[in-house]
C-alpha cells in the first residue's frame, strides 16, 4: 500500500539532485528517495482550487504566494509539497526581479493532500521535517474523512472538521476558510 | 473510510445504553463510528505487542496492556486497539478485581491503521487522549512499517527501522525498535 517507492541505495543529496527528474517527482528525505503518487481527481481539484484561493487573497497585496509541486531543498532534504506557500519577502529573486528557479529555503506553510493508498506516516514525516526547519504551518488534508490535521511547531496536531476555521499564515490577515468550504470545492453537481 | 459514521447525534448516556456492536463502536463529538474489523497484520501486531508489554509490565506490577477496552472520559467513549495503564491507575473493585467500567484515559494509547481507514480520524482519537491526560500514543502504519509517536506539547515523530520507540516511563529501560515490532509480521 506504500505508493511512494523507496529506493534502496543511499545517495548523497548532491548526487540525488544531479539525477534526472522523474514523473511524478521524487523526493529525498533522510538519505532515501521516494517517488510521489500521481494525483487523482479529488486531489487535483483541492490542490488547484486551494492554491488559487490562497493567491487570490495574497498576491495582489504581495503578502504571500502559493506554488504547487515546487522543489524545495533545505535541511539536507529535497521535497515537493503539494502546495508550498511563501511569504512574499522570502520569495527568492534574481537581480532583475524575476523569481529564482531553485528554492533553497523552507516554505512558510506546507500543504499535503493524502492520496488513496499513500502512507499517512510518510506524508506526516515530510510535514514534520518542514516544521523542524522553520515552516510555521502544515496542513494534512484527508479527503475521505473530510478533515484537515493542522500542524504547528512544538504542538500536537489538531484535526479540524465541518465548520471549524482553518488556521492560515498570519500575513494573510483576517482571511478565513472553513473545512466545509474547502471540501465543497469537490462538488461539481 | 472504515470507521463508519452510523447515525445522527445522540447523547453519551443513550450511546452507552445501546447494545455493543462487533467490531466496537465509538462515541466522538456526539456521533457514533464503528471501528474496522482487524485484518491479519493488524491482529498480529495488536496481539503480540500487548503480550510483550505485559511481559515487561505485569510481573513487577508496573503497567497493564488491555486490548479493545472501552474507555469513557471527557464526554467521549473510545476503544483503543491497545490501552496501557500504569498499575496504580487501574480501577479495582472491593475484591481487588479489575473493574468492568474504565472512566479514565489510558496512560498510553496504541492505534494500528487498518487498510482504507482514515488517518485523521485515528489521529483525532489519539490527540483527544493526550489532551485528556495520556502521556504517550503510538500510531502504527503497517503499510509504511513506521510508528508515529505522540507526546504532550510536541510535534509527532515518525520512527523507522532501528529507531527506538519511546515507552511509558514506568517500564524502565525496556527498549523496542521499530524493526523489532514489524519483525513480528514475518513468520518464516
Amino acid at each position: 500500500m506504500v505508493s511512494s517507492i523507496q529506493s534502496d541505495s543511499k545517495l548523497s543529496l548532491e548526487e540525488f539532485l544531479k539525477l534526472p527528474e522523474t514523473k511524478p517527482a521524487s523526493e529525498y528525505i533522510d538519505g532515501h528517495i521516494y517517488q510521489k503518487p500521481i494525483p487523482q481527481g479529488e486531489h487535483s481539484v483541492i490542490q488547484t482550487e486551494l492554491s488559487a484561493a490562497i493567491n487570490r487573497v495574497s498576491k495582489h497585496q504581495k503578502l504571500a504566494h502559493a506554488f504547487t509541486e515546487l522543489r524545495c531543498t533545505f535541511g539536507g532534504g529535497s521535497v515537493l509539497p503539494n502546495i508550498a506557500v511563501f511569504e512574499w519577502q522570502r520569495i527568492p529573486l534574481r537581480p532583475n526581479g524575476r523569481i529564482e528557479n531553485r528554492f533553497l529555503i523552507t516554505p512558510d506553510w506546507t500543504i499535503e493532500i493524502l492520496s488513496p493508498d499513500q502512507s499517512p506516516n510518510r506524508v506526516i514525516k515530510k510535514i514534520s521535517f518542514c516544521l523542524k526547519h522553520e515552516t510555521k504551518l502544515g496542513w494534512f488534508i484527508d479527503l475521505e474523512d473530510e478533515s484537515v490535521s493542522v500542524f504547528q511547531s512544538n504542538q500536537l496536531p489538531e484535526v479540524k472538521y465541518n465548520t471549524d476555521t482553518l488556521p492560515v499564515l498570519s500575513v494573510l490577515g483576517d482571511w478565513q476558510l472553513s473545512v466545509a468550504e474547502l471540501f465543497s470545492w469537490l462538488s461539481f453537481a | 473510510m472504515l470507521s463508519t459514521e452510523l447515525s445522527a447525534k445522540i447523547s453519551l448516556e443513550d450511546f452507552l445504553k445501546s447494545p455493543e456492536t462487533k467490531p466496537a463502536s465509538e462515541y466522538i463529538n456526539g456521533r457514533i463510528y464503528q471501528k474496522p474489523m482487524p485484518q491479519g497484520k493488524h491482529s498480529r501486531i495488536q496481539t503480540r505487542l500487548s503480550a510483550v508489554i505485559n511481559q515487561v509490565g505485569e510481573p513487577s506490577k508496573l503497567a497493564l496492556a488491555l486490548t479493545e477496552l472501552r474507555c469513557t472520559f471527557g464526554g467521549r467513549s473510545i476503544v483503543p486497539d491497545i490501552a496501557v495503564f500504569e498499575w496504580s491507575r487501574i480501577p479495582v473493585d472491593a475484591d481487588g478485581e479489575v473493574m468492568n467500567q474504565f472512566k479514565i484515559p489510558p496512560d498510553w494509547t496504541i492505534e494500528i491503521l487498518s487498510p482504507d481507514q482514515s488517518p485523521n480520524r485515528v489521529i483525532n482519537k489519539i490527540v483527544f487522549c493526550i489532551n485528556q491526560g495520556a502521556k504517550l500514543a503510538w500510531f502504527i502504519d503497517p503499510g509504511d512499517k513506521s510508528v508515529m509517536v505522540f507526546q504532550p506539547n510536541q510535534l509527532p515523530e515518525v520512527k523507522y527501522d532501528t529507531d527506538n520507540l519511546p515507552v511509558l516511563g514506568v517500564l524502565g529501560d525496556w527498549q523496542l525498535s521499530t524493526a523489532d515490532l514489524f519483525g513480528w509480521l514475518k513468520l518464516n
